[in-house]
């Protein structure tokens, strides 16, 4: 169901994009129609998304083919193991964003971010990935400048590193509707 | 009179006339942009030469919190469209200072707003209102972040005189 990447680009840290991500994408929104979205906010971020742990047995399962399908070509190209992943989706509509921020977070052992970009029934304007070159010193970024931006293409499949220095952002959604599945994977 | 609580709060309205308003706004000169993008974006003037308009807040706040208080320091904030200044990149205090807020903006800002939390939720939502001032006793779990100014407001300016005093 899901195509697995085979090589990596490093600039400004390791991730991959994967067109065509998903042999059958339409089949992806049926599954999420019976998953509530409920609204968060906080001072990085504005955006609807599903509850932590799915509630259906269907995204569940969809979670797991997507774990088993993509950690062994995962880990072979990071050289990192990876096994668990989590998934929920997410609604960003019109002012929605994900403010600069890491996702590394000490004992939780992320160790790859992915986000997938459903199909919309109105293509998002803004809602772009963008990743920053950063320098760090004593455990804090000290510098920091746009290094690649990457847009919300339906059926596509994004990955990345997670580390203090992979700094990351979500662009404010300036008008249709962005979904995605998004989350990480474990060691 | 606040409740004689840590992290108390006022809200208030008109503290400030437009003209005293207008006034300082075109005073305030030599920004300085900031740009650690995991704590905040914006532009930052620090210790505005404002004397009177701020001990006359100074004034107004201790009489709104009943103690006697002095400016330790101040600083004008200005925020454009996609800027804002998050909790990570605020101070906790452990001495239960006061901390106040004047919003010099030309004009309101729909959802550009002061939050301050305690233990991670928000107490006060302080609204972009020329002329507005907020009263916060800030106790030893409260933060403050200031939100992300949309795009969809391309020209808007959001302006905060913030002092803290103690």
């Amino acid at each position: 169901m899901w195509r697995v990447p085979t090589e990596m680009e490093t600039d400004p840290f390791r991730h991959v994009i994967v067109d065509d991500a998903c042999e059958r994408p339409d089949e992806l929104l049926e599954i999420l129609e019976e998953e509530a979205v409920e609204p968060y906010e906080g001072d990085i971020f504005k955006f609807e998304a599903t509850a932590p742990e799915p509630r259906t047995r269907e995204l569940r399962e969809l979670r797991d083919r997507f774990a088993a399908e993509l950690a062994p070509g995962l880990s072979d190209l990071t050289g990192k193991c990876v096994i668990r992943v989590d998934m929920r989706a997410y609604a960003y509509r019109v002012g929605h964003y994900l403010l600069p921020h890491t996702d590394h977070r000490e004992g939780l052992h992320r160790v790859l971010a992915y986000a997938y970009y459903l199909p919309s029934p109105e293509s998002p304007r803004g809602g772009e990935l963008e990743l920053y070159a950063c320098t760090a010193a004593n455990g804090e970024l000290t510098a920091m400048t746009s290094a690649k931006i990457i847009e919300p293409r339906s059926n596509r499949l994004v990955v990345f590193e997670v580390g203090d220095r992979s700094l990351h952002q979500v662009r404010e959604v300036l008008s249709g509707l962005r979904i995605s599945l998004a989350g990480w994977f474990y060691a | 009179m606040l409740e004689q609580l840590f992290g108390a709060a006022l809200v208030v309205p008109d503290a400030i006339d437009r003209d005293r308003l207008a006034g300082a706004r075109s005073r305030l000169t030599g920004f300085t942009r900031y740009a650690l993008l995991d704590r905040g974006s914006y532009e930052v003037v620090r210790d505005p030469a404002e004397p009177e308009l701020l001990a006359s807040l100074v004034a107004a706040a201790a009489r709104v919190t009943g103690r006697t208080l002095a400016l330790r320091e101040s600083r004008v904030l200005r925020l454009s469209a996609g800027d804002y200044l998050l909790a990570h990149h605020d101070r906790l205090h452990e001495d239960n200072p006061v901390e106040i807020t004047l919003d010099l903006s030309p004009a309101s800002v729909p959802g550009a707003e002061v939050h301050y939390r305690r233990r991670g939720q928000v107490f006060v939502r302080f609204e972009c209102v020329p002329g507005s001032l907020c009263v916060v006793e800030r106790g030893p779990t409260v933060t403050c972040n200031h939100t992300y100014i949309s795009k969809l407001h391309a020209d808007a300016q959001v302006i905060r005189l913030v002092a803290l005093l103690g």
